[in-house]
């Protein structure tokens, strides 16, 4: 017994001279990996490719008048405007947003009527910037096998029409959403610490926007021509009312309800009691989602590697062109807690290395579209220092874009660059310096991101 | 006393002070554990931590100092500035230049008309050149009925071409800084009794109801026998004749 006690008694010894050292056994590495990039409809892992592609088949679903589509709307399906050259990629669509400006210069969104002919008093859409360019009625749809009215609005005239006095207008081309997921992931700090390394009188504005799922809770927005978005979720929520006409938990008042038939005080279909209004499936997670699992839009490898783009890359730096084109950025460690605390990065975003070429924030470089969107934080004023200020362009993808700029103005890349101004002066004088060979490298690296 | 119960009694000390150990290490390992598993918040937005966004470009002129009448030296030396021995300033013209703020930012900007030299057109037309060439009876109007998008064939100036170039300013000292380069470069744009006609006019004069939305002044002048404007549409200049005496 006492030879037993002592063995025990030496093998204690031992495990407490291990233990502590395996318990402060170094972390392993903490270091970055690059983000999985490629232009195609594969998984970056946070979801499995089957998850992935439901996600897919939902952002692609194409809806109808009896989902709820309408009554005023831009198109029937994400993918009708997020395609190129993959689902979630651009497209050439654009959008159309206008107001007026008041007496004291201050941007105010547009008022409409709808309704209103043959002297009908008509229905108010009131003080907001988005023109819908598309209406549901006057419309009578048939069921295609049965053959039955299922949309009865012949006389109804919900189509929105800009009206002369809200003369302050622009063009907004559809964004890109391939690596957002990526995006989302950057830390509120990351974003805010960017100015700071920018020169004086190129300082991009921060925008604080409210995260939709997270009441109360605000975050820095980085998604939309105005950084009018922090979260995936927030977007899919706006944009499937928005642009889609589909109310969903996020957003359960219609914009109009005018010939619009479809109720939307339904409770969500997962029985949390939630009322999910024309969207009972969520089907704004799976487009969340969908977006979260997408790549980073790959370069062209082959173009990459010629030598016309690789010194274009050196005169990108050079000039200064990633003061605000930043080429790299790197994602939150996985496990952090963000959108307010209604998102936690996953490991297949987590601590990632991207290269957006933006830093995200907005800008007066000359091309300002006169339009305010995101309000003062915690009130319904909107910004007005943010009106001639644009988010700095995305460049990843950008060879998948024909028509430039946010308004699709411009058609060569000189011109595009050329069109900046403002913030960018400086910046564009370097490149006015550039031989043309020099200038034709630049585009040449343009056109391998 | 014997070795026994000393070696039983360290024995039971170490058990004790080893059980104590591992109690400790489990009782840390899970303090760790349930720290690694609880999510990091990142900060929040903090506008005590924001920079304060970059001011607008200095670009307002203080309204008690009007900028200086133009002297044609001084054109001269800025068609110099930005287009070099590739084009210089029309003088075959009774009024060859005017100025105004064209893009409404604040600062004042040039309107020039411009010859190219003959030998120089491939300068001129050069798709990497430092100028946007366009026709802005080509430009659609934002909002409106829109023109041609994008233009069937690409602007080209030919040999004779009188050319209206629109020097944009940059600062308090407008086009006269050496700063100021972004130049739009106007085809079919130069016609006859060319002014100046300010945002103001256009937005609160009688014709308002029959103009465009307009970003800043305007040249107005008579083209093809038209009398209309040539106006910035926030991307571009465009030509807008209807409803203009």
């Amino acid at each position: 017994m006492t030879k037993f006690l002592k063995v025990f008694a030496l093998l204690l010894c031992a495990a407490v001279l291990v233990i502590p050292m395996w318990m402060s056994r170094p972390v392993e590495s903490q270091g970055a990996t690059e983000a999985p990039t490629g232009m195609d409809t594969l998984t970056n892992n946070m979801v499995t490719q089957a998850v992935h592609d439901g996600d897919r088949v939902t952002f692609e679903e194409r809806d109808g008048v009896q989902k709820g589509l309408g009554p005023v709307y831009n198109a029937q399906s994400c993918a009708e405007c997020h395609q190129n050259p993959v689902t979630g990629g651009i497209s050439q669509i654009s959008e159309l947003r206008a107001g007026h400006n008041d007496g004291n210069g201050n941007f105010v969104p547009a008022t409409l009527k709808i309704n209103d002919d043959g002297g009908l008093p008509g229905v108010t859409i009131a003080n907001r910037s988005l023109i819908n360019q598309r209406a549901t009625c006057p419309g009578v749809v048939t069921d295609p096998v049965t053959h039955a009215i299922i949309y009865n609005h012949p006389n109804e005239q919900a189509q929105e029409r800009v009206p002369g006095a809200e003369n302050v207008r622009t063009r907004r081309m559809t964004t890109n959403l391939l690596g957002l997921g990526f995006v989302e992931a950057i830390s509120n700090t990351t974003l805010q610490n960017i100015p700071n390394g920018q020169p004086n009188g190129m300082k991009g504005q921060l925008t604080t926007v409210p995260v939709a799922e997270a009441p109360g809770q605000f975050r820095i927005g980085r998604f939309g021509w105005k950084d009018q978005d922090a979260s995936l979720l927030t977007f899919s929520g706006g944009a499937y009312l928005n642009e889609m006409g589909i109310t969903n938990r996020l957003n359960t008042s219609e914009v109009t309800t005018l010939c619009d038939d479809v109720p939307d005080n339904t409770l969500c279909n997962d029985g949390s009691g939630h009322v999910c209004a024309e969207d009972p499936d969520n089907d704004i997670d799976a487009f969340a989602q969908f977006m979260r699992a997408t790549k980073a839009p790959s370069r062209d490898a082959a173009l990459a590697a010629t030598n016309d783009a690789q010194v274009g890359a050196s005169l990108f730096h050079a000039i200064g062109c990633d003061i605000c084109h930043i080429q790299t950025l790197t994602t939150a460690p996985a496990g952090t807690l963000i959108n307010g605390g209604a998102f936690t990065v996953p490991a297949a975003l987590g601590n990632k290395i991207i290269h957006p070429f933006s830093d995200f924030l907005l800008h007066n470089i000359g091309t300002g579209d006169g339009i305010a969107q995101v309000n003062i934080p915690g009130t319904n004023t909107l910004d007005q220092t943010m009106k001639n200020k644009m988010r700095t362009a995305p460049l990843w993808g950008m060879r998948t874009r024909n028509e430039l700029m946010h308004d699709g103005e411009n058609y060569t890349r000189n011109e595009a660059i050329l069109r900046h101004a403002g913030e960018a002066n400086g910046v564009i004088n370097n490149y006015i310096f550039l031989s043309t060979t020099q200038k034709n490298q630049l585009v040449a690296f343009l056109n391998s991101l | 006393m014997s070795r026994g119960p000393l070696t039983a009694l360290l024995i039971c000390v170490m058990i004790v002070s080893a059980g104590s150990l591992l109690s400790s290490c489990a009782r840390r390992s899970e303090q760790a554990k349930a720290t690694q598993e609880q999510p990091r918040a990142e900060s929040a937005p903090s506008a005590a931590t924001s920079p304060a966004p970059s001011p607008t470009p200095p670009t307002v002129r203080p309204a008690n100092e009007p900028p200086a009448p133009p002297k044609p030296g001084e054109v001269q030396e800025v068609v110099a500035r930005v287009f070099g021995k590739v084009a210089n300033p029309d003088t075959s013209l009774s009024t060859n230049f005017v100025v105004g703020d064209f893009n409404g930012d604040g600062s004042e900007d040039l309107a020039v008309a411009v010859k190219a030299d003959p030998a120089q057109l491939g300068e001129i037309n050069n798709e990497m050149a430092n100028w946007t060439l366009e026709d802005p009876k080509l430009v659609s109007i934002p909002g409106q009925a829109k023109g041609p998008r994008p233009p069937g064939k690409p602007v080209h100036a030919e040999k004779g071409d009188s050319l209206l170039a629109i020097i944009h300013g940059f600062g308090p000292q407008g086009w006269r800084n050496a700063e100021a380069r972004q130049t739009f470069l106007l085809k079919n744009a130069v016609g006859n009794s060319m002014q100046t006609e300010t945002a103001t006019v256009l937005r609160h004069g009688k014709e308002r109801q029959k103009l465009p939305p307009v970003r800043g002044d305007a040249i107005r002048q008579t083209l093809g026998g038209k009398a209309g404007i040539i106006f910035w549409t926030g991307a571009k200049y465009a030509w807008y004749s209807a409803g203009v005496g």
